[in-house]
This record gives structure tokens, C-alpha cells and sequence, in this order.
């Protein structure tokens, strides 16, 4: 993990990823205790083309001229999949741009907040999404304030009704 | 386990407490660990996806009800 995570770092230093933040399953375990997960989801802000197209041809190509591999939707750098998500959504556009720099050995590496791993986790709304939100929630780490300000803002209250249903 | 818990009372109790503990303890990890703990579990994914390639035949399935 340590090497997936220096060649993001040299990514975004290059110019090659404007900037990132880890989310997902590995984010989440900054936060609570750590639960299988396959791949490392990286969310984006990624540079537009004049015609307002995401291009991610420069980026891939440099990822394998540092030793990545394409297998399927995932980029594997040293043997970690990785997924790179482009901010497709306001939240999630706002949860990078607020991301916080963690410390993982001597690394700084961004990673979402509390507030917006369960923001998101309800926007997409599967079960263990849903299992991430109780289990930050349990665990004490999310302003509460916070994320209800996120859920008004983006329109997730339908979705927090589901949340609270199930598991309150 | 201790000789009490065969009250069932007492037995949900004690899996709360063991539970409880096991999570202050994994949430007490430093994110390092927790990441190291996380690609254990892939590596051990990872073998048992291969040992069911490998026999399929032998592979669990599931009885139907």
C-alpha cells in the first residue's frame, strides 16, 4: 500500500492528478476497525479538456510507464487495484476538495472526512453502505451537525430516512 | 468461555462483551495496522479464490432449503 500510495503522491505532484483523496473501505479505516475490501477507491478532480471532456489518456499512459496494469475497471500499481473515481457529483467534488492530509507512515496522504464517507455511502446506497454509515456513526467520529447540514445540501434525506429505519 | 455462559442470558452478554472489546481494540489499531489487516484478508482471499478455481469440485455450496 505504501508504494500504491507514493506513485498517487507522485501523480499529483507531476500535475498528472489535480487532486485526490482516498475513500472507501481503506478511508474508512482511518476512522473504525478495518473490514475486507478489494480495491482502493481514489476519488479525482481531474483536469477538463477545451471541450469540456475528461481526458484520461495522459494518466493512464503514465501509470504504465510506472509499472501499472489495467484489469478491467481498476488500475493495479503495485499489486493494489485501485479505482479512480473523477468527482462525478457536487458532494463528491466537495468531499475531495475538503479531504484532509493523514499521516500513513512518512506519507501525507488526503483522505475524506468522516462526514463525507457517510454522505457518500448514502448516495450510493447499498447495504454495506449503509453498514458504513452505523458503524462511523457508532464509532463516535462524525459531527452529527455536520452531516445533516451534508444530507439538506445534497439531497439525501430520503436516503437518511432508509438509514435510520433500518438501523436506528 | 467461562461456565456461566451456558445461560443463555448470560452467553448474549458475554459474545457483547467480547464483541465490545474486540472493537475497541480494532479501532485502537493505528491506520498502518488496519491497512496491514485489510491486505491480510485480501491475501487470504486471494488464496481461497484460487483453491476454488483450482477444485472446483470440492468448493462449498450451498444446500438448497
Amino acid at each position: 500500500m505504501l508504494q500504491t500510495l507514493q506513485v498517487l503522491l507522485q501523480l499529483r505532484s507531476e500535475g498528472r492528478l489535480e487532486r485526490f483523496a482516498i475513500g472507501g473501505a481503506v478511508a474508512a479505516s482511518y476512522y473504525i476497525e478495518a473490514v475486507a475490501t478489494e480495491d482502493l477507491d481514489v476519488f479525482a478532480l481531474l483536469r477538463v479538456s477545451a471541450a469540456g471532456l475528461l481526458v484520461l489518456t495522459p494518466l493512464y499512459d503514465r501509470l504504465k510507464e510506472l509499472g501499472a496494469t489495467l484489469q478491467n475497471e481498476h488500475v493495479v500499481i503495485h499489486g493494489w487495484p485501485v479505482q479512480i473515481l473523477p468527482a462525478y457529483t457536487p458532494l463528491v467534488e466537495q468531499a475531495v476538495s475538503e479531504a484532509v492530509e493523514r499521516s500513513f507512515r512518512d506519507l501525507a496522504v488526503p483522505v475524506l472526512g468522516a462526514e463525507h464517507l457517510c454522505a457518500i455511502a448514502l448516495q450510493t446506497g447499498r447495504p454495506k453502505d449503509y453498514l458504513r454509515v452505523h458503524s462511523l456513526i457508532e464509532a463516535g467520529c462524525v459531527d452529527a451537525a455536520k452531516l445533516a447540514g451534508m444530507v439538506d445540501e445534497h439531497g439525501l434525506s430520503g436516503r437518511w430516512s432508509i438509514y435510520a429505519r433500518r438501523y436506528t | 468461555m467461562p461456565a456461566d455462559t451456558l445461560d443463555p442470558a448470560r452467553l448474549k452478554e458475554y459474545v457483547a462483551e467480547v464483541k465490545a472489546a474486540w472493537r475497541k481494540h480494532a479501532q485502537a489499531l493505528s491506520w498502518e495496522e488496519k491497512v496491514a489487516a485489510i491486505e491480510r484478508m485480501r491475501e487470504r482471499e486471494t488464496l481461497l479464490r484460487a483453491a476454488r478455481e483450482a477444485n472446483p469440485d470440492r468448493s462449498p455450496r450451498r444446500k438448497r432449503p
